[in-house]
């Protein structure tokens, strides 16, 4: 899966297609599988990415191995019955609707009638103090944005620059279930009731095995498995498999209005995965992609075939748009790749390029403007002027730290190489379309990210003119050869049906 | 077959051992043919002295003369069935010796009649006492509780006699359950006195009871023993099932166990997360009420 953030208007129509299909019942209002959070920001939950506060994720020792930082064998043992870093429902938000009756019913009186907000969970009426989304647009909240725990890889300058320009600079950041390589959630389930499907890489929590333990809810750093306290069953986002399964893209990405979201299949060396999230700080996405196999080759494409992968998914990999925004082009990142989950929902980074910059002046200005012209106290002046069209990388709104620390585990260089691409396709398309950039220009850019013209035409494909079928492309899902690895399927042919395990309610 | 529950099983199978047990004593005493004497020394002795004066039963030192012969046979061949018939010599006696009914001998009229025989020309001669009457001394503390060892049947007796706790039962918190077959013993040491309840430790004159311990008699010791322990059992009827004035020490232990329990809780889960991390902002958002 690849998000390109450039894309995403913020509109959250992802999250209610996912909230319409799934998580409308008793006990899953509060989970949004896909949220949409304004960056800078707290996210939701609250602070998730704060490990120190939810211990999340895996966590590598000094001999190099890793282990998870709250769960695992002793630690879920010793807590099996308490377990003590989870977030609790004001992290996420006390689900809420209102009483709409009340405008209707209320008898005649001085005031025009109220629906107030009532909580889904207790009944009562409540004081919303918080919402999936509260602090969506407010970059620059000292409560929410100033608070997002990213700013930790930042300097107090860095920090202070971006809390003047906080009025101009955010982005979006939709989250869903990365579907992880080597997911923390899998692991530290003492049911064993989640695993990792084979054929398409989804993981699954199997409601029938789910003991309510909870401890996927701490391990999981990206906070993506929900506990149902109606059902008494954690769930987390299904990648919507009964639609991978017929063919269709996931309800969030089939809805996306700003097309951001890619589907397509990866082919990986499972052998590898250990070493690649074992990896060294500084090299962990450069060894998650080591582990990402090139389609066209030929030794890859024999061995997949060797391990049973059937050709159509071998083919759907070669037309795979998120195989070429990730290892092809280069220009996706996974989400905090320091939690070492090898998260596989990559992010193309966000390219803020600078409009306006604010800058110190001693005041001198103002002397010379006419008495009744509005003066500011402050010394700040918002320049508009750039010296170059965009400005270049290392002045984007957003601080490479900043993006360094939620997309590369602190690799300035890693985000900067991102972000000069998509600079690069820009100006060669303005190049192309506008005119008003020399041709020299043009071609330094490009041969300094590493692009040529023809690849920067694929990349401005994807990215702006891409259709469906490019963006998303599901090979047939082999359910049949999946569940016959399990089981024997002879078994009941000929009793109560092919295909019905349990009786339906209805009766046969 | 299957029984609701333990108890049932123990009870039916005490039931058929001591059906087994009265048959067998029916037919040793049949075939005894003893004389009077010995008859006497076998089931009467343990309650009654020839001018030894009183035990469990009166002396029977010139008894011939007090009561009539035939009364006298019918009497010791079933106490009971002259009681229910109503004789008013027969109910007095029972009441006076406390209730205490005297156990049918498994004699013939003629053998009854060689038994008074044997009393009648005792009663001439000197005293009589039961034939293990030995030197009485008082149970130390140390027996006390070997006796209520040997009566639960923790500690088995030397001669393999069954423990007291398969038949009787006594109001004491160390015995849990003892047996219903036979008379509960909480107050045989008052009622019978030292001298009765060994005579009969020493000679059991109950059929059952004489069939159990046949041929595996008690040693001197465990008679002192076990009479001990009913006496203290006997003695200290405050200690019968009461509750104990340990109230505050339970109620202490508890809240100092709980303390314990919260305190190694609080120490493994000392970083657990207790509050919302946005607890600040919430405090200070405006509420309607
Ligand atoms: S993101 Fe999804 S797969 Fe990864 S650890 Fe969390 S719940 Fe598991
Ligand atoms: S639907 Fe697409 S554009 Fe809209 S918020 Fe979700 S990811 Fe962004």
């Amino acid at each position: 899966m690849v998000f390109h953030l450039d894309k995403c208007i913020g509109c959250h129509t992802c999250s209610i297609a996912c909230k319409n299909i799934w998580t409308d019942r008793k006990g899953a209002e509060y989970q949004w599988w896909n949220n949409v959070e304004t960056k800078p920001g707290t996210g939701y939950p609250s602070k998730w990415e704060d490990q120190d506060i939810y211990k999340g994720g895996w966590r590598r020792d000094d001999a190099g191995r890793i282990h998870l930082r709250g769960a695992g064998k002793a630690k879920g043992l010793l807590n099996i019955f308490h377990n003590p870093s989870l977030p609790t429902v004001e992290d996420y938000y006390e689900p809420f609707t209102y009483n709409y009756l009340n405008l209707i019913e209320a008898p005649a009186g001085d005031d025009q009638p109220t629906a107030r907000p009532v909580s889904l969970i207790t009944g009562e009426p409540i004081d919303v103090k918080m919402g999936p989304n509260w602090d969506d647009d407010l970059s620059g909240t000292p409560d929410y944005a100033r608070n997002d725990p990213n700013f930790a890889a930042l300097s107090p300058a860095e920090r202070e620059a971006m809390f003047q320009l906080e009025r101009m600079a955010f982005f979006y950041l939709p989250r869903i279930c990365n579907h992880c390589l080597n997911p923390a959630c899998v692991a530290s389930c003492p049911s064993g009731a989640i695993y990792k499907r084979g054929e398409d890489g989804i993981v699954l929590i199997n409601q029938k095995v789910c003991r309510a333990w909870r401890m996927c809810v701490t391990a999981c750093p990206y906070k993506k498995s929900y506990y149902n306290w109606h059902s008494g069953k954690s769930e987390k986002c299904i990648l919507c498999y009964p639609r991978i399964e017929a063919g269709y893209a996931p309800a969030c990405m089939h809805s996306c209005v700003g097309r951001i979201r890619y589907l397509g299949v990866v082919l990986y060396d499972a052998d590898r995965i250990q070493a690649a999230a074992s990896a060294e700080p500084g090299e962990l996405v450069d060894r998650q992609l080591d582990i990402l196999m090139d389609p066209f080759d030929d030794t890859v494409i024999a061995a997949a075939t060797a391990n049973g992968i059937p050709d159509s998914t071998i083919k759907a990999a070669q037309d795979s748009p998120t195989y070429k925004f990730i290892k092809q082009w280069r220009m996706a990142l996974p989400l905090h790749p320091e939690f070492r989950t090898l998260p596989m929902l990559w992010y193309v980074p966000p390219l803020l390029p600078v409009m306006a910059s604010v800058t110190q002046t001693d005041g001198a200005q103002e002397s010379k403007l006419h008495p009744v012209a509005k003066t500011w106290d402050d010394t700040w002046l918002y320049d508009t002027s750039t010296e170059e069209l965009w400005g270049s990388v290392e002045q984007a709104r957003m601080p490479l730290a900043y993006l360094a620390s939620l997309f590369s585990a602190g690799d300035t260089a890693a985000v900067a190489d991102r972000l000069r691409k998509l600079m690069a396709v820009r100006i060669y398309r303005r190049w192309k379309t506008v005119g008003d950039v020399s041709e020299a220009k043009m071609t330094s850019t490009l041969q300094a990210a590493g692009l040529t013209e023809q690849s920067a035409d694929d990349i401005f494909y994807l990215t702006a003119l891409a259709k469906f079928n490019d963006r998303f492309v599901v090979p047939p899902a082999h359910r049949e050869q999946a569940m016959e690895m399990i089981e024997f399927t002879g078994d009941v042919k000929g009793s109560t049906g092919f295909g019905f395990r349990e009786q339906p309610e209805r009766g046969l | 077959m299957t029984f609701a529950r333990p108890g049932a099983l123990r009870y039916a199978l005490m039931g058929f051992v001591a059906t087994w047990m009265v048959a067998q004593a029916a037919t040793a005493g049949a075939a005894e043919t003893s004389t009077g004497e010995a008859n006497f020394t076998r089931l009467c002795s343990a309650c009654h002295t020839i001018g030894g004066g009183r035990r469990v039963g009166p002396d029977l030192k010139g008894i011939g003369d007090r009561r009539d012969r035939e009364w006298l046979v019918k009497w010791i061949a079933s106490s009971q069935t002259l009681v229910r018939s109503g004789d008013p010599i027969a109910v007095a006696l029972l009441a006076e010796y406390n209730n205490m009914p005297m156990p049918d001998a498994a004699l013939s009229a003629d053998e009854i009649r060689g038994v008074l025989e044997y009393i009648g020309g005792a009663s001439a001669g000197s005293a009589q006492g039961a034939p293990a009457a030995a030197p009485e001394r008082a149970a130390t503390a140390e027996e006390i509780l070997r006796g209520e060892e040997l009566f639960r049947g923790s500690v088995h007796f030397t001669n393999g006699g069954p423990a007291c706790s398969a038949c009787h039962h006594v109001t004491q918190d160390a015995v849990v359950g003892g047996g219903v077959l036979a008379m509960e013993l909480t107050t045989s040491f008052t009622r019978l006195g030292g001298p009765g309840v060994r005579a009969i430790l020493a000679a059991p004159p109950f059929p059952v009871m004489a069939q159990a311990f046949n041929g595996k008699p008690l040693t001197e010791d465990e008679m002192i023993a076990v009479g001990g322990y009913l006496q203290s059992v006997g003695q200290r009827p405050e200690s019968y099932n009461q509750a104990r004035e340990d109230t505050f020490k339970l109620l202490g232990g508890g809240l100092g166990g709980v303390s314990v329990l919260l305190g190694v809780y609080a120490l493994v889960w000392r970083r657990r997360k207790t509050e919302p991390v946005n607890r600040e902002v919430f405090a200070r958002q405006v509420r309607s009420q």
